[in-house]
């Protein structure tokens, strides 16, 4: 190389460096929890009951109107979100909308990891009391359109408010191989969820972008910057914090367990602005398995080593919030294998001890029993009308539900239910909305009030 | 498209004309209609067809190449049609600048993959997000390697950072510029290829 041909380079190598340096020094990462808002919850009053009553006057019988104040009941309630039969449907995920909806996601198709498969939506309208027909927000096809890159199938759609206040729909797709081949791409939408933007592509890992999955509802961190809990599954299994700029790029990724522990889908609880923990899937050999748990007491800055919580887990998704009272809510599977059950807890004291509010679902009892088809088809149908009472009043779609959830809860030949995946968040006025995978078949919802919350903490019904 | 879509193919779109350049069909071609096949093909693998081009098959196995991958992948082709033309086809660099480049990035293959796949709870693969760090050690080492007269590796750790600084891949990582999964493993390849054949040397 002559000599002017190595002064070029020099310059070159001075003026890249030079333009890059100035590009990192304007990088910076915040640290410290934006608290969610206070839900708005409307105390409901007393109502006042005018009553007939008989009595005795002057040994007279005397029908008099006697006022009573009766107190104002909790309400619990559930639903379908999902109406598409004879699918496998997954991993749902829910987002509030600015009129006070709910909006709920997730994956259905011929089977799991299909090429058949999309993300799909519905609306649930609380005015209405129902859900709305579920409708395709993007399929493998579009993705691949969009993305510009092969893509072989689609999961686990996450949705958020963005600092912009428009929605963000995260979702994960693979090119080759299996799950652990997941990147994240994500949708954009300015109109609540009626239509979306092109996917884009985040950038996570070097190792050919692969193995970043999403599960679990973001945080936001101080400035406005988003926290994105995701997981790795390649190699050995361990949990991530992705944080994004206001626009949705990754500006940091950072590791809250090593490889080998076997923490995936984190789930984030924030305490106050410094102080957070993150509830984790195990999927480690331990013969007592329970979830993992690490903490950060300086805004997400370090997290602890991950410890072995109090609540069992069976290799199973969890979710759980922190109340504005401070206890943690949770939902997920009691037991130690298995997803035959669904447990809806609280704690009051950071997860030390957890009291159980409500089994949403328990039929761990058949576990390894042998059933015929009519036992099994008599214990799916009674389920079906336990978990949408407005089933009762559609026959056909009664017999639908039926049929459909015996695809999965027969596919062996016994009887085999699965209650899994939970996602929960609590609405502005309080709601509490848990959607989850109701037999592979169906996304069910359970919607509870603040007042349901209290009545069942002092021990009601 | 965006540009970060256009860039990130038209990378991969390079490894298809290579390929595409080493059948007999273009050595029979004039010096003229190559240059036109050329076009073509470049043209034909960034084309979508059912939704998906070449291209962009590739660009779903192995995402977008780093920019010392895009540096020899047009350095091998300027040769291959130098070839083609009638001249020697000889490399651009020296195989000692090779050499350099190729245990350069062996070595950062080795010290980002095993740790940003799961070893231990540091990932290197952080130090990519504005990572001022990582820049001033990639500077020395440029700077040290003209030093030493050795002009590809502080060429493509240029070419990599210029790339990050103007948002050319969707990538907002310096690590994705700098290396990639095939590049690593065809780097690791030829070092230990020379480091064999530097040992039997020494044995004779």
């Amino acid at each position: 190389m002559g000599k002017y041909q190595r002064l070029a380079l020099l310059a070159f190598v001075l003026t890249a460096f030079s333009m890059a340096l100035f590009k990192a020094s304007g990088w910076h990462v915040a640290y410290g929890f934006r608290m969610p808002p206070v839900p708005e919850v409307k105390t409901p009053e007393k109502t006042v009951v005018v009553k007939q009553v008989v009595v005795r006057k002057k040994g007279r019988r005397q029908t008099v109107r006697v006022a009573e104040t009766v107190a104002p009941q909790g309400r619990i309630d559930s639903y379908f979100a999902s109406s598409r039969f004879n699918v496998q449907t997954h991993a749902a995920s829910l987002v509030e909308l600015k009129d006070g909806r709910v909006r709920a996601f997730w994956f259905s198709g011929s089977r799991e990891g299909a090429s058949d498969v999309t993300i799909n939506s519905s609306v649930f309208d609380p005015v209405k009391d129902a859900w709305s027909d579920e409708q395709v927000v993007i399929g493998r096809g579009d993705t691949q359109r969009g993305l510009h890159r092969y893509i072989s199938k689609v999961g686990n759609p996450v949705a958020t408010r963005a600092p912009d206040g428009s929605l963000w729909m995260f979702y994960v797709t693979v090119s080759l191989g299996g799950w652990a081949g997941s990147s994240i791409s994500v949708l954009t939408s300015h109109d609540e969820g009626e239509s979306w933007s092109a996917p884009r592509r985040l950038i996570t890992s070097p190792f050919m972008n692969i193995s970043t999955l999403v599960k679990s509802p973001p945080v936001f961190y101080s400035d406005g910057t988003v926290g994105l809990p995701v997981y790795h599954e390649f190699i050995s299994k361990y949990a991530e914090m992705l944080h994004l700029d206001k626009a949705g790029k990754v500006i940091d990724k950072q590791r809250l367990a090593a490889g080998g522990q076997g923490t995936l889908q984190p789930v984030v609880l924030v305490r106050n602005e410094k102080e957070a923990t993150v509830l984790t899937r195990y999927a480690g050999k331990d013969e007592t398995p329970r979830a993992m748990a690490m903490t950060t007491e300086d805004g997400g800055r370090r997290w602890s080593k991950p410890t072995k919580s109090v609540m069992k887990n069976s290799n199973a998704a969890l979710a759980a919030l922190v109340l504005p009272d401070g206890k943690w809510l949770a939902v997920f599977n009691d037991q130690e294998h298995g997803r035959e059950n669904l447990s809806l807890q609280i704690s009051g004291d950071g997860g030390a001890t957890w009291q159980e509010l409500r089994r949403l679902e328990e039929m761990s009892r058949l576990r390894g029993a042998t059933l015929d088809e009519p036992a099994c088809t008599t214990l799916v149908e009674g389920l079906a009308r336990s978990s949408d009472e407005r089933l009762e009043e559609d026959g056909q779609r009664l017999a639908g539900h039926v049929e459909s959830a015996k695809r999965w809860v027969r596919s062996n030949g016994g009887c085999h239910f699965e209650f899994s995946y939970p996602y929960m968040i609590q609405a502005h006025n309080g709601d509490i909305h848990v959607a989850y995978t109701w037999n592979r078949t169906f996304i069910k919802h359970v919607v509870f009030d603040s007042l349901w919350l209290q009545q069942r903490l002092k021990g009601g019904k | 498209m965006s540009f970060t879509d256009w860039t990130g193919l038209s990378g991969l779109a390079l490894v298809w004309l290579l390929l595409v350049l080493r059948l007999p069909l273009a050595t029979r071609l004039s010096q003229a209609k190559r240059w036109l096949f050329v076009l073509v093909v470049y043209g034909a693998v960034l084309l979508p067809v059912f939704g998906l081009s070449l291209a962009g098959f590739l660009r779903g196995l192995v995402g977008d190449l780093s920019m010392p991958s895009v540096l020899l992948l047009v350095a091998a082709l300027t040769s291959r049609l130098r070839q083609l033309a009638g001249g020697d086809g000889a490399a651009w660099w020296s195989a000692r600048e090779r050499g350099a480049l190729f245990l350069f990035l062996s070595v950062l293959a080795l010290l980002l993959y095993p740790f940003a796949l799961g070893l231990g709870m540091s990932d290197p693969y952080r130090s990519g997000f504005g990572g001022v760090g990582l820049l001033v050690m990639l500077a020395l080492l440029s700077l040290w390697s003209m030093r030493r007269g050795s002009y590809l590796l502080p060429t493509a750790c240029s070419l990599a950072v210029s790339a990050w600084s103007m948002g050319w891949y969707e990538s907002t990582n310096i690590w994705d510029y700098l290396i990639d999964v095939p590049l690593a493993i065809y780097a690791i390849v030829q070092t230990a290829k020379a480091m064999l054949k530097a040992r039997k040397v020494e044995r004779v």
